[in-house]
């Protein structure tokens, strides 16, 4: 079953009087099945976030449709089984951290509500803070209590808005490992972030939207495929100057090199590196990472 | 269609509290009851009116004194020249022509000839030739007499002449007395035609002696400057002490005690309002006179309440003590033309 | 329910906002001073003198009920007209922002619909709003209870008169705001409204003032859809006074009123349901 389908979908913000219009979606086709840990990459003004906000509801689509665990965005029912991160958060500054919890559980009527609490609390190292006024909280402590917020009540579907902004690099391992537990209780996560290698890290499925169209859309592994770098290592006796010259470059460590090209050209190299007396030990294509694919699919992309 | 549900809605509500609206809002209200006007001072049309009356020549000046130089004397109010001027006794007014075309006297009157029996103004009439609705101006009630103002032209005396000895007091007096007395010794006096005086004899000569000039030249009781409303007197609290009784007693006292001067006057011409004006020597006793009159009224007004007396509660709401900046003290009663109408619809019978 | 959530949650809010609990401290400062300063002096069921920290204020002396009810008539209007300002300005930062970007967003991803949220912060603010209108009312009602012996329902009428004036005034700010996100506008909103139906409850006197005709038809007209907000102080008024007011047309201004802020929150509901967040 789908967490998430979209089907020609379009938006068209008008401007003021009537012009100055802009097209953030053009018309983006995108499947999310359940239980995937989906990522959404593309570059500033793409309309990721508007895609985002489309599937939820909160932006009404000028064509296409979207829907949302198998029922529309609308629906009250639907979201309650959604757990939302925007990328900007705000809370009432006047509230404490278990207040605001407590205004999420009762408005997403979960059963035992401060047990609930209690335990996203805990899971995001809140406990302490909890009675605090959020305008005292620092930007992470607030972006836990937006992470909380959206993990009350194990949602079925995540949508993550760039949910590490903010978060020291300690944090961001255990906002890793507690999304690594979601998925493995069976959510769904839908990731928008600018930082690819969390995203590379999380997600096991990528879609790239540029100008308002997916351009690219699959598993990451085979996304990554198709690099023309090699790492190549030879013995410990091989020179540097004829390996250069045979079209190698000197990797980090001693004896390793990496070479840029097809095969025909990387046999040719090693042709000329035997030639000139190195042994060859170890061979391993490159996977490209996630910006060069950004990249590549963005350069592609009419 | 269910996207214009919100849109709907607003129009229909809008129109369903247009209605409610103006259903509540009634038809259009009449305007707002005037607040009751107290008689607090002379007012223009009463200046104008006194400026009218003073139709009796002034007392020359005498030739050595130097006053004369500087305000030339006026013609005087003949009706006020003849009052008396005891401050120890009562003295009180009627503007029996104002009041007779004031609402409380259109009442009176109708009140009066609704009653079965004699019309006492049509014996009036036929008997002294006097019409009390038309030919009394005003009338002043003393302790020892009463004077009458008006236009007697017509008045019949000649019956009054053959019962009477006629004397002459003064030009234009003449002095009736009886010439068989029967109980308290009682003489009519005349001024020209317009003023009759009745009471005690030597009541009706002083009266004749200070229209001619004859009299000592004591102060009036009541100035000209205090003949406003369509009533006005000046009485001693003694006067009014006998009025308390019972558990008022005590109050009759206070004021016969405290109040050496009480102004009184009365506006009547649509609501029937009272002012007096409570004076004395010792301020302080006047003062708490003041406090103990207002709760009188108070107690009063709870007292007729609970008894069911209700017009003496409503003439209580209206009333209260006033203040005053030299030590004395008002006392206002108002009495609404609307309360007095209904008083009046049963013949005025409905009593506290 | 959804709906009563959010309004205890606007609730919990307006509690921990400071400046509420300084207006609340003040008010009973305010009403203490007064307390400690204010004496009437009754003699025998008479008003006998007033002072004010020891100063004589000049009174007639009357049956204290009596003598009173003007200031009864007074306090009802200051509790109805205060009231209402007081709403205006505290409140009108509310919608704002809740609509701030960043609040709004996952308060609409979660499981309610928009007009449950339009309709939870319009009851969270009448609450509120009937809560200190009452609390101003009560004191004063209390206050002169205290000191005279004379118990008088005005104030707290006029509070509840508040109350029902005051949603009309609230359902425009909450549109407003919908429109353009600013207190400043809001509260604009919430201002002219009130002055609206001021005038709107004294048409009949104020259309006297236009030349009969076109004019006059109009500003009837226009006038004639507005709620008549001094109508409900005068209601409050009455009751100082011990005046009887008709039921009937009592319940045609509450309800009329009423209908009219449902009006004005069925097109803020329209608005909202059609924006893009």
């Amino acid at each position: 079953m789908l967490a998430l389908r979209a089907r020609g979908l379009a938006k068209t913000y008008s401007g003021a009087f009537g012009r100055g219009a802009h097209q953030a979606l053009r018309g983006v086709d995108l499947d999310v099945s359940e239980g995937a840990a989906f990522g959404l990459i593309g570059p500033n003004g793409a309309g990721k976030t508007t895609f985002v906000k489309a599937i939820l509801g909160l932006v009404r689509p000028s064509a296409g449709e979207a829907t949302l665990l198998g029922g529309d965005p609308g629906d009250p029912r639907r979201r309650a089984r959604v757990g939302y991160l925007p990328e900007r958060l705000q809370f009432a500054p006047a509230l404490d951290a278990r207040s605001v919890l407590r205004s999420v559980a009762r408005l997403k009527r979960l059963h035992r509500p401060e047990a609930a609490v209690a335990q996203r609390l805990d899971e995001l190292g809140l406990a302490g803070a909890a009675s605090r006024r959020v305008g005292t909280l620092s930007k992470g402590m607030r972006q836990r209590l937006g992470l909380a917020c959206a993990l009350l009540g194990s949602p079925d579907l995540l949508v993550l808005d760039e949910p590490t902004d903010g978060l020291d690099p300690l944090a961001r391992v255990e906002v890793r490992n507690l999304l690594a537990r979601e998925l493995a209780r069976g959510a769904t996560l839908f990731l928008n972030s600018h930082l690819l290698s969390e995203t590379e890290r999380v997600c096991t499925r990528i879609g790239i939207l540029a100008a308002g169209r997916i351009v690219r859309e699959g598993a990451l592994e085979s996304l990554r495929e198709g690099s023309s770098r090699w790492a190549v290592r030879f013995d410990g006796g091989a020179l540097p100057v004829p390996l250069a010259a045979a079209g190698f470059a000197e990797g980090e460590r001693p004896g390793c090199f990496t070479f840029e090209g097809e095969p025909p050209a990387l046999n040719a190299a090693l042709d000329r590196a035997r030639a000139a007396g190195a042994l060859l030990v170890e061979l391993t294509r490159e996977a490209k990472d996630l910006e060069v694919v950004l990249r590549d699919a963005i350069g592609a992309s009419p | 269609m269910k996207r214009h549900v919100p849109l709907l809605l607003a129009v229909l509500l809008v129109g369903l509290s247009a209605l409610l609206l103006s259903v509540a809002e009634g038809p259009r209200p009449a305007s707002a009851r005037a607040e009751v006007d107290f008689p607090r001072w002379l007012r223009e049309p009463e200046a104008e009116r006194l400026q009218a009356r003073r139709t009796l020549a002034p007392v020359p000046a005498p030739a050595a004194a130097p006053e004369a130089e500087e305000e030339p004397p006026r013609p005087r109010d003949p009706f006020l020249v003849a009052l008396p001027r005891d401050p120890q006794k009562p003295l009180v007014v009627l503007e029996a022509n104002a009041l007779r075309h004031s609402r409380l006297g259109e009442l009176f009157v109708e009140c009066l000839l609704r009653r079965p029996g004699r019309d006492p103004f049509e014996e009036a009439r036929r008997e002294a030739g006097i019409d009390p609705l038309k030919d009394i101006d005003r009338v002043a009630f003393a302790q020892d007499g009463m004077i009458l103002f008006g236009f007697f032209d017509r008045a019949q005396l000649a019956a009054l002449e053959a019962e009477s000895r006629v004397t002459r007091r003064g030009e234009q007096g003449l002095v009736y007395e009886p010439l068989r007395a029967t109980g308290p010794a009682m003489s009519l006096g005349t001024w020209r035609r317009e003023l009759i005086v009745a009471g005690e004899p030597a009541f009706v000569e002083a009266t004749l002696d200070r229209l001619e000039g004859r009299s000592a030249g004591t102060p009036a009781l009541i100035p000209e400057r205090l003949t406003y409303g369509e009533a006005y007197g000046v009485v001693p609290g003694a006067a009014l002490a006998n009025l308390f009784r019972g558990e008022q007693a005590e109050l009759g006292r206070r004021i016969a005690s405290a109040a050496s001067r009480i102004e009184l006057h009365a506006d009547a011409m649509r609501d029937v309002a009272v002012v007096a004006n409570v004076s004395g020597a010792d301020e302080r006793a006047v003062e708490d006179l003041g406090t103990a009159l207002g709760a009188a009224i108070a107690v009063g007004r709870i007292q007729a309440l609970a008894g069911g007396s209700s017009q003496v509660a409503e003439l209580l709401e209206h009333a209260r003590v006033v203040r005053g900046a030299g030590g004395g003290f008002s006392l206002e009663l108002a009495l609404p033309v609307e309360v007095l109408e209904r008083w009046f619809a049963g013949c005025g019978t409905a009593q506290p | 329910m959804i709906v009563l959530a959010i309004a205890r949650d606007l609730l919990a809010e307006a509690r921990s906002r400071r400046w509420v609990l300084a207006f609340l401290g003040g008010a009973t400062l305010l009403l203490a001073a007064v307390a400690f300063g204010l004496r009437f002096e009754v003699v025998d069921g008479a008003l006998a003198a007033t002072r004010l920290f020891g100063g004589d204020l000049k009174s007639d002396v009357r049956s204290v009920d009596v003598a009173l009810r003007p200031l009864f008539v007074a306090t009802s209007y200051l509790v109805f007209y205060c009231g209402l300002v007081f709403g205006v300005v505290a409140t009108a930062d509310f919608a704002p922002a809740l609509l701030a970007p960043g609040r709004i967003e996952p308060l609409l991803a979660l499981p309610v619909r928009r007009w449950q949220v339009l309709a939870g912060t319009f009851l969270g603010v009448e609450a509120l709003v009937l809560a200190a209108a009452l609390y101003g009312g009560a004191g004063v009602a209390l206050l002169l209870w205290l000191k005279t012996g004379v118990a008088n329902a005005g104030p707290l009428v006029a509070a509840a008169s508040a109350a029902v004036a005051f949603a009309p005034i609230y359902a425009a700010m909450l549109t407003a705001a919908l429109g353009v996100r600013s207190a400043a506008l809001s509260g604009g909103a919430g201002l002219l409204l009130l002055v609206a139906g001021v005038v709107a409850g004294n048409r009949a006197a104020v259309a006297e003032l236009f030349q009969p005709g076109a004019s006059r038809s109009v500003f009837l007209g226009v006038t004639s859809l507005l709620p008549r907000l001094s109508a409900l102080a005068k209601v409050a008024a009455a009751a100082s006074e011990s005046r009887p007011v008709p039921g009937g047309p009592l319940l045609a201004l509450v309800a009329g009123t009423l209908a009219f802020a449902l009006a004005v929150l069925a097109l803020g509901v329209d608005r909202f349901e059609r924006r893009d967040f």
